[in-house]
C-alpha cells in the first residue's frame, strides 16, 4: 500500500476534526499532495460511515486524476475541486472540505465570511462560490450531456456538472491571491454546501478551518447580542 | 525535568477544557505559579498542534520571563501579559487564556460582561481594547524599542500590543486583587479572547466555565426572547 504514513496522519486529522466539531457526518473530504506526482484523497462516503475510516479508505491519483491506487471506493465528491486547487496552486499541499456548522450558515445565505476576530484577520475574506447545485443536477438528469468523470471518482456525472460550474470561480476569486499561500491558507464556501480550505500542509489547513469557523460563529453570536440589546433598549 | 506533577496536572486540565468546550485549537494558554520564583506555562503554537501535549510541551521561566527550562518550543506570545498578571496580583496562582466561543462574541463587540457569582454578587469582566492589527502594522512600519521576554518568541509587534493593554489591565483590574480570594478575576481582550486568573488552576477553570455559561445563556436566551412564541405569552 502506498503512502501509509500519510494515510495514518490523515486518520489522526479526521479524529481531530471530529473532536473539535469541524466535520460532521453529512460530508467532507481530506486530501494531501504526497509528492510531485501523487495526490491522496479520502474516499467517497466516509462521512456516511461516520468517519470510522481506515488506511484503505483513500485513493491515490496522479495530478491528472488518474487512479494510482484505489481500494473499495472512489474519491469523495469534492475530488474535482481539490484536484483543481492542487493543480492551480503549486504551494497548495493540502485541502480540507467540511460542512462545518457556522460557515455553512453563511454558505446557505451566499454570504462571505469576514474576519470577526483577530484570529482570522490574516486569512482575509472567505468568499462564497455560487452554483445552483440541485438545479444543475436536475437539469443534467433531464438532459444529460457529455461530461468527463475522472476515473478516481465513482460514476457521478451530475456532481461533475456542478463542480464544472465552480472550478472557473476559483481562478476568479483566488488567481490574484496565490502568493498569500506563502503565509497562510485560503478558504471559500460553496453555496448551500460547505467550506473548502487549502494550505501548505494539512496542519495549517486544519488550523485555518478552525479560524474561519470561529469567525463565522462569532459573527452569528455577536449579531444575537446586538439584536437582544436592541430589543431591550426599546423596553 | 522540573515540575513534572504540575505539568501532568496542566495536561489533565487541558483535556478537560477541550471536553467542556472551553478551549479550541485556534489558540489559548495555561500558566501556573509553581514557586515564588518560577512560572510554568504552555508553549507557543500548542493550539496549532491541536493541544496534543506531552510533559515537554511547557516552559519554566522566572518572574522576569527568563528561561529556566525549555524543550522544543518557546513560551506563549502573551508572555508579557502573563508576567504582569503574576506580578500585579501576588495571590494569583494560575492564568488561563482561551478563545472560548461565547465570551469571544462579547469580546468582538467590546462589551463588558456582568458576571453573577454563586453568592449572587456580581462582578465585571471588562474588555481591554487594543487595535491589534493596526498596532502590529504600525510597529512593523516604524519599529521602536520594546523588550521581548526571552521565554517568548521574538515577536516585538505582539509585545507592542501587550504594552497597549497593560495600562488598561491596571486601571480596570488593579484595584480588584482581593477578588482573587473569592471567584477569581477575568477580562477579555478586544476581538481576541478571554483571560481568567485565580488562586489555583481549578478555580481558574471553574471561573472560565461560569463566564462561558453566562455568556452562552445570554446569547442563546436572545433566540428565545426574540421568538414569536414567547412574544405571545
Amino acid at each position: 500500500m502506498l503512502y501509509t504514513d500519510e494515510r495514518k496522519y490523515l486518520l489522526g486529522i479526521i479524529d481531530d476534526l471530529v473532536k473539535y466539531r469541524l466535520v460532521d457526518c453529512t460530508g467532507g473530504m481530506v486530501a494531501v499532495r504526497c509528492n510531485a506526482d501523487h495526490l491522496l484523497f479520502s474516499a467517497a462516503g466516509e462521512s456516511f460511515r461516520r468517519w470510522h475510516s481506515g488506511v484503505d479508505d483513500f485513493v491515490v491519483t496522479d495530478n491528472a486524476g488518474k487512479v494510482i491506487e484505489r481500494h473499495e471506493r472512489g474519491a469523495a465528491a469534492g475530488f474535482l475541486i481539490a484536484l483543481e486547487l492542487f493543480n492551480q496552486f503549486p504551494l497548495c499541499n493540502a485541502v480540507l472540505h467540511a460542512h462545518s456548522e457556522y460557515s455553512l450558515a453563511f454558505a446557505a445565505l451566499d454570504l462571505p465570511v469576514a474576519p470577526a476576530a483577530h484570529l482570522m484577520q490574516t486569512l482575509g475574506e472567505v468568499p462564497c462560490l455560487r452554483a445552483e447545485d440541485q438545479q444543475i443536477k436536475d437539469e443534467y438528469f433531464r438532459n444529460p450531456y457529455p461530461v468527463e468523470v475522472p476515473d478516481a471518482m465513482d460514476h457521478r456525472p451530475e456532481i461533475v456538472a456542478v463542480n464544472l460550474q465552480l472550478v472557473p470561480q476559483i481562478e476568479k476569486h483566488f488567481g490574484h491571491r496565490k502568493q498569500e499561500l506563502e503565509r497562510h491558507g485560503l478558504a471559500f464556501t460553496t453555496y448551500q454546501h460547505g467550506i473548502y480550505v487549502f494550505a501548505r500542509n494539512i496542519d495549517e489547513a486544519f488550523n485555518n478551518l478552525a479560524r474561519v469557523e470561529a469567525s463565522a460563529r462569532t459573527h452569528i453570536y455577536s449579531s444575537a447580542i446586538l439584536e437582544r440589546e436592541s430589543r431591550e433598549s426599546l423596553h | 525535568m522540573l515540575y513534572t506533577e504540575q505539568r501532568t496536572k496542566l495536561i489533565s486540565v487541558t483535556s478537560d477544557l477541550i471536553a467542556n468546550e472551553l478551549l479550541e485549537c485556534t489558540g489559548g494558554m495555561l500558566a501556573l505559579r509553581v514557586s515564588p520564583d518560577h512560572l510554568l506555562t504552555s508553549t507557543f503554537g500548542a493550539g496549532f498542534r491541536r493541544w496534543r501535549l506531552g510533559l515537554d510541551d511547557f516552559i519554566v521561566c522566572d518572574n522576569e520571563g527568563n528561561v529556566v527550562e525549555k524543550h522544543e518550543h518557546v513560551g506563549p506570545a502573551s508572555m508579557l501579559m502573563i508576567l504582569e498578571l503574576f506580578r500585579m496580583f501576588p495571590s494569583c496562582g494560575a492564568v488561563l487564556h482561551s478563545h472560548a466561543e461565547f465570551s469571544l462574541a462579547f469580546a468582538s463587540l467590546d462589551r463588558t460582561m456582568a458576571l453573577r457569582q454563586p453568592d449572587l454578587s456580581v462582578s465585571e469582566v471588562p474588555c481591554l481594547r487594543a487595535d491589534d492589527q493596526n498596532i502590529k502594522e504600525d510597529y512593523l512600519r516604524n519599529p521602536y524599542p520594546v523588550k521581548v521576554p526571552a521565554a517568548m518568541p521574538y515577536r516585538p509587534e505582539v509585545v507592542a500590543v501587550s504594552q497597549h493593554l497593560l495600562p488598561q489591565l491596571k486601571a480596570k483590574l488593579g484595584h480588584r486583587g482581593e477578588e482573587l480570594a473569592g471567584y477569581g478575576l477575568a477580562y477579555t481582550s478586544y476581538r481576541h479572547g478571554l483571560t481568567v486568573l485565580a488562586s489555583n488552576i481549578d478555580d481558574a477553570f471553574d471561573a472560565m466555565a461560569r463566564i462561558e455559561a453566562q455568556a452562552r445563556t445570554y446569547i442563546v436566551g436572545a433566540s428565545i426572547t426574540g421568538s414569536e412564541a414567547l412574544a405571545r405569552t
